[in-house]
């Protein structure tokens, strides 16, 4: 156990307008335990742009920070596309990172993706896989012309945990449209076309030894369905959005908490990916990274539109933090 | 109700070395260095360890090597099939025991 000094604590969930205080006596704010360790959370050269496209999507995951689903109308609209593409011509990034939601559920994704494809070395396309699914067909030619990444969730290699985790049947699913994706030439087989996956935990555990679950994720995948991929990242789950609702309904979350906290890893800070990423939300508004936009906590603490960026945040600026941000730095952390 | 079992003195198992901490240093060193990877991965030692815990029903145990189980990565049909592999040793154990009761039956019977 830590011999952190403990203060009572409260929460309030900022991220659905719910106020929903929780006494945490064993939890330090955030930023007190930066202090306690001589650190800070400031920018380095910001060098990816992640565009989250909007809230809608066609599942419903019981971990998603940003409680996404079918019945959001929150989604990037044409007019916020052409400022975000401009912002990147402005911005110099080397990484673009499209996210949602479901990416693919926003018309204005190929437009997107084809414009500012020439402002950055490396496009990155996160999906559900389902939604990619049925429009594999019409996105294909432009994704693999233009070398979008192809970062695709995928939290388990068991049905039963995937289901539970992201809708009856998406295992199924998720196992056929990755094998399409290896047909079209995504994966290694020296194409070129990269195929990452992403791997979350199915409740309220953390996530394991990214290097010991790659390599057994390679071994069955390829060994029971031919699957082959890049790369796999591990996140942990943050505590907001549905996950949060989840926790809280179940009774998980102040446990859940508890070990995000107890495995801070002073070591992890300096990697965060919030120290090289600005996040864009649906409405052009900026924001530290993806979790912050799903607390409402915008970059720097105020409300900047992406028209009124002239280039990246500078190097040393402010980051907000909350304390969902313990999750990025449990254990080996989230980068 | 009061019980004999608290899952609150799970995380104070260190405590246990306050009166004896050469000892305990020695074990907890050990324990750690069992659990590293090894021949074994941490996985595969966690599901040997989830297994053996409800052989010796620790439900401290029990509770600690679950989520150790799911935090390598480990999924429920694998940590049940390796319940049922201690299971059918426990059994099996009692079982076997049977031939000594059919022999020293044998010895006493016409």
């Amino acid at each position: 156990m830590s011999s952190t000094k403990s203060l009572p604590v409260t929460v309030k969930d900022t991220n659905e307008g719910i106020t929903n205080v929780l006494p945490f006596k064993d939890i330090v704010p955030f930023h007190l335990t930066l202090t306690k360790h001589n650190l800070k959370l400031v920018r380095n050269k910001t060098q990816t742009l992640q565009i989250n496209l909007g809230f809608l999507c066609n599942q419903t995951c019981h971990h998603c920070h940003l409680n996404a689903g079918p019945g959001r109308k929150e989604n990037m609209d044409l007019g916020t596309v052409n400022a975000v593409v401009s912002y990147a011509e402005r911005g110099g990034f080397e990484t673009i990172d499209i996210t949602g939601g479901a990416p693919e559920l926003n018309p204005h994704l190929p437009n997107l993706v084809e414009k500012i494809s020439p402002y950055a070395k490396r496009i990155m396309l996160r999906s559900n896989l389902s939604a990619l699914n049925e429009r594999l067909k019409n996105l294909a030619d432009l994704l693999k012309s233009q070398g979008v990444v192809i970062v695709a969730s995928f939290p388990s290699l068991n049905l039963a945990q995937t289901d539970s985790q992201r809708g009856e049947g998406i295992f199924q699913e998720s196992i056929e449209v990755l094998k399409k994706l290896n047909d079209i030439g995504y994966g290694p087989n020296g194409s070129g076309l990269e195929l990452n996956l992403v791997s979350n935990p199915t409740g309220a555990f953390l996530p394991p030894s990214q290097e010991q679950i790659e390599k057994r994720f390679h071994q069955i995948l390829e060994n029971k369905w031919g699957i082959r991929f890049n790369n796999l990242y591990n996140f942990a789950n943050v505590p907001l959005g549905r996950f949060r609702q989840w926790l809280l309904k179940s009774r998980n979350f102040e446990k859940y908490m508890k070990k995000l906290f107890s495995n801070f890893n002073p070591c992890a800070v300096e990697g965060l990916m919030c120290r090289t990423l600005v996040s864009v939300s649906w409405d052009g508004y900026l924001y530290d990274c993806d979790f912050n936009l799903a607390g409402g906590l915008f970059m720097g603490g105020r409300k900047i539109h992406v028209c009124d960026m002239n280039g990246p945040p500078e190097p040393g600026a402010y980051i907000v933090t909350a304390n969902h941000c313990y999750t990025c730095t449990a254990g080996s952390g989230f980068t | 109700m009061e019980t004999y079992y608290n899952p609150e003195d799970l995380p104070k198992f260190e405590e246990i070395g306050k009166e004896a901490p050469a000892l305990a240093q020695k074990f907890f060193d050990y324990y750690n260095a069992v659990f590293a990877e090894g021949e074994l991965t941490e996985r595969e030692k966690a599901l040997i360890a989830l297994a053996v815990a409800h052989t010796i029903q620790c439900p401290y145990c029990i509770d600690a090597y679950t989520q150790a189980c799911l935090e390598k990565g480990s999924h429920l049909a694998e940590m049940t099939e390796a319940v049922h592999v201690v299971t059918a040793i426990r059994g099996g154990a009692s079982l076997v025991h049977g031939i000594q009761m059919r022999n020293i039956a044998q010895k006493l019977s016409m």
